[in-house]
């Protein structure tokens, strides 16, 4: 088989994403780290999990995403009182030709990319309806299964800083998730830019860069062609070894591990910094995995599947300066070898 | 095979092929290091344990851990692959393609990935280990400086320029009738700091210094050096003699390729420099045979002298003993040159000796040795007592009379007089002072002493608490308020 056979070239993904990360960076001003591992989770087949102080732009960057890539968007602003029907759906008693008979009316989550915003303000029932879609891509509801139209995408937002009326998320939930991508603030000259942009008549708006007719398409055989990327076993044992150096429980685990951690990374962990690694590396123009890659998405991926121990959290440790501590010997001995 | 697994395996056996050859060169730059290193050793006379056992480790650990290093680096095919990915900065793709190009139906994408290779691979070329690099450098550095570094050249400079002197010890109090040619040698073993065996100090003999220099004539000197009982002949026959003017007996002494051996080219350059000078000690001692023919008095001790020249010749030409060898040349150019002063006037005689004057000439040597022997013996104990006891220096702590012998201090009459008086001490004083200076207490008191009275003391009656205070009278102003606060009720309940 050569390149030809393939339907999606890697040139062609690459330059796609190029154009797709050219797009957005019309309305998102700055965040290129954060606009390029939501489009990597994306083609990777995950969801992400946006943090970040209101006002930074997530929400607009979901449905900008959506919208350059020609997919269907609905949004879901999670509240308490939010009920698992409101998002799954319900059945609804329907008189059709004399006949009274339930239907299924669907709920939001029958889209190609869904918005839940502020995810931690719905109760955990309501949170654990998305486990269901975001795993498997079904709902079931009254013992009837749906199939959500692909490809499904999750883009859920949470505010770090206000824990009043919120419900974190469960270890399950966050686990679904392919990359936990922290929101920062803009720079100074990325914040003249946005007003500069948003204050005027004209707002930027983003157009699709793949056509709508054939994105569905095109999007399944680019996330085929990241499964193709070639990966050496040394690169794959070097995920292992990452992944399992988070195990505070096991044998030959580190000092800050055992201190400073509860639980390590799961085999999700590793399935998602796998794949992760595979759509960077196409996105850099190779076909093959590389020790950079698995690095530069250690951190989405890993650190919000760690948890925390109470000395860590009394010591105002987070995740990622744990998995840094970790994974640095590591990294350090891979690229001395 | 496939073109990759070809293209490592030709690069890895080029890899292997430097690795050995810089692996050897290490090798044999260390091995030459060490080797080296070993020979100074032996020359700077230190043991045999140091000059041999030493080297001869380190070459084992030297070569143990090249065998280590060349272990670690010897490549595979797989780690040929991972070397070129770091060298060539191609990330990964050789060590992923070596993985892949193993499969019979390899995926899609790795004929683009072969394909990328060989495009990188044409523009970069791998780095092979240098023969000649920073270790080599420093290695051949290393090994020029240990050839040719400063003791090489203080041998030779020892050889062509003797070295001024050494001062000299005082000699002792009985010191022989004929001192000269002793006070030639003595400064030899004194000055003879690379000779610490314990068989200098107390056989100083001419063959403790052959033994101590460690050459191959050592176990016969040695034998005799510890018993110097030995006769003369035995010490004649491993020692240099007269009889060295026959041909025959100039074997351990003048001929150079029996003493020195060949492993050590100082001994050589020595024992040739040695054997330069043969004709002129062959004139010396065809001279000491003239003058024995003479038969003057003086023969003994010029005999002794052209002895001394030829033991103070082969002892220097042992190229341990370094500042020895200039003062031994120095005897030994005096001795030739007196015996040579002394021959010319006789003219013919050494070409006329008989077979009669040369039994009688042996017989001669014979008791001359006796009469050295029994010389060295007599200096061998003086040395031995001097250096036993230290020289006692005035005004230290080896002067005997440094401090008087200490005196038993009568310390219970309390008689004895304090060495130092004062002048207070012998003042007259105008008033007597009883409870002061030295002397019995007198019993008196000073009347400025506090008396004591004596008082009575009772209880009292009253309680030692005190009464409650009065309370603060009311101001009249303020009477008629507190009359109206105290008919409303208590202060208490008012006070906000």
């Amino acid at each position: 088989m050569t390149q030809q056979h393939l339907t999606v070239p890697p040139e062609e993904f690459r330059k796609t994403f190029a154009a797709l990360s050219e797009e957005l960076h019309r309305v998102i001003v700055g965040q290129a780290e954060v606009i390029e591992r939501l489009l990597i989770a994306f083609f990777a087949g995950g969801h992400v999990l946006l943090e970040g102080v209101p006002g930074l732009g997530k929400t607009l960057l979901a449905k900008s995403v959506a919208h350059t890539l020609g997919l269907s968007f609905k949004r879901i602003q999670c509240t308490p009182d939010l009920m698992p029907a409101d998002i799954l759906g319900t059945q609804l008693v329907v008189e059709r030709e004399g006949r009274k008979q339930f239907e299924f009316a669907k709920g939001p989550i029958f889209t190609q990319v869904l918005l839940a915003d502020e995810i931690n303000r719905a109760t955990p029932k309501t949170q654990s309806a998305l486990l269901e879609a975001m795993e498997e891509h079904q709902v079931t509801v009254s013992g009837t299964t749906f199939r959500l139209e692909e490809p499904f995408f999750v883009m859920a937002t949470q505010n770090p800083i206000e824990m009043e009326g919120t419900f974190p998320l469960p270890e399950a939930q966050l686990d679904r998730f392919l990359f936990k991508i922290l929101v920062d603030y803009p720079s100074a000259e990325e914040l003249s830019q946005i007003l500069r942009q948003t204050t005027v008549v004209d707002i930027a708006a983003v157009h699709p860069v793949v056509p709508t007719e054939r994105a569905h398409a095109w999007i399944l055989n680019a996330r085929r062609l990241v499964r193709e990327v070639l990966v050496a076993s040394a690169v794959e044992e070097y995920v292992v070894r990452l992944v399992t150096s988070t195990r505070p429980s096991d044998n030959g685990a580190e000092n800050a591990a055992k201190r400073f951690l509860r639980y390590g990374a799961s085999p999700r962990g590793a399935q998602a910094m796998l794949m992760g690694a595979k759509v960077r590396a196409l996105i850099h123009g190779r076909i093959h995995v590389s020790f950079e890659d698995v690095d530069r998405v250690l951190l989405p991926a890993l650190n919000h599947r760690v948890v925390l121990s109470f000395e860590a959290e009394a010591d105002r440790r987070t995740a990622t300066d744990i998995l840094t501590e970790l994974t640095e010997p590591l990294r350090t001995t891979v690229t001395n070898t | 095979m496939s073109e990759l697994e070809a293209f490592l395996d030709h690069v890895a056996a080029r890899y292997r092929r430097a690795l050995l050859i810089k692996t050897g060169l290490l090798a044999g730059l260390s091995l030459g290091v060490l080797g080296v290193l070993a020979w100074r050793l032996q020359v700077a006379g230190g043991a045999t344990v140091w000059s041999v056992g030493v080297p001869a480790a380190l070459a084992v650990g030297v070569i143990a851990g090249l065998a280590w290093w060349m272990r670690r680096r010897w490549m595979s095919r797989e780690g040929t692959a991972a070397y070129l990915d770091r060298t060539l900065d191609l990330q990964q793709r050789l060590i992923t393609a070596a993985e892949y190009s193993r499969m019979t139906s390899p995926p899609a994408l790795y004929s683009v990935l072969a394909q990328e290779i060989t495009q990188r691979c044409s523009t970069r070329h791998p780095r092979f280990p240098k023969p000649l690099d920073h270790t080599t450098g420093i290695l051949l550095v290393a090994l020029l400086l240990f050839l040719f570094w400063p003791h090489q050249g203080a041998i030779r400079r020892s050889l062509i320029q003797p070295p001024e002197e050494p001062p000299t010890a005082p000699t002792p109090a009985e010191t022989p009738p004929d001192p000269q040619p002793e006070d030639a040698s003595q400064p030899q073993d004194r000055a003879s700091p690379q000779a610490p065996s314990s068989g200098s100090k107390q056989a100083p003999s001419p063959s403790t210094s052959t033994q101590d220099q460690g050459q191959g004539a050592t176990s016969s000197g040695a034998g005799q050096s510890g018993k110097p009982e030995a006769s003369p002949s035995q010490s004649s026959s491993s020692s240099s003699t007269p009889q060295g003017s026959s041909p025959d007996g100039q074997s351990s002494a003048e001929n150079p390729e029996a003493t020195a051996s060949p492993s050590n080219p100082q001994d050589a350059a020595s024992a040739k420099a040695a054997s330069g000078k043969n004709p002129q000690r062959r004139e010396t001692s065809q001279a000491s045979a003239a003058n024995q023919e003479a038969g003057a008095d003086g023969q003994s001790s010029k005999a002794r002298r052209a002895k001394g020249s030829q033991k103070d010749q082969r002892s220097g030409s042992s190229p341990g003993s370094t500042q020895g060898a200039g003062s031994e040349r120095n005897a030994s150019m005096a001795a030739s040159q007196q015996a040579a002063a002394q021959a010319q006037p006789s003219g013919q005689g050494t070409s006329g000796t008989s077979a009669g004057n040369q039994e009688a000439m042996k017989g001669e040597i014979q008791r001359l040795l006796k009469e050295v022997s029994g010389e060295l013996q007599q200096l061998q104990t003086q040395l031995a007592a001097a250096q036993r006891q230290p020289d006692p220096k005035a005004g230290t702590s080896t002067d005997p009379e440094l401090y008087e012998s200490p005196a038993a201090e009568d310390r219970a009459g309390g008689t004895q007089k304090v060495p130092i008086i004062l002048p207070t001490d012998t003042a007259a004083t105008k008033t007597p002072r009883p409870s002061a200076g030295v002397g019995r207490p007198s019993g008196e008191v000073s009347p400025a002493t506090p008396q004591m009275t004596s008082e009575e003391a009772s209880l009292t009656d009253r309680p030692a608490e005190e009464t409650p205070s009065a309370r603060q009278p009311i101001p009249p102003e303020y009477r008629s308020v507190f009359d109206r606060l105290q008919r409303e009720g208590p202060l208490s309940e008012q006070t906000p």
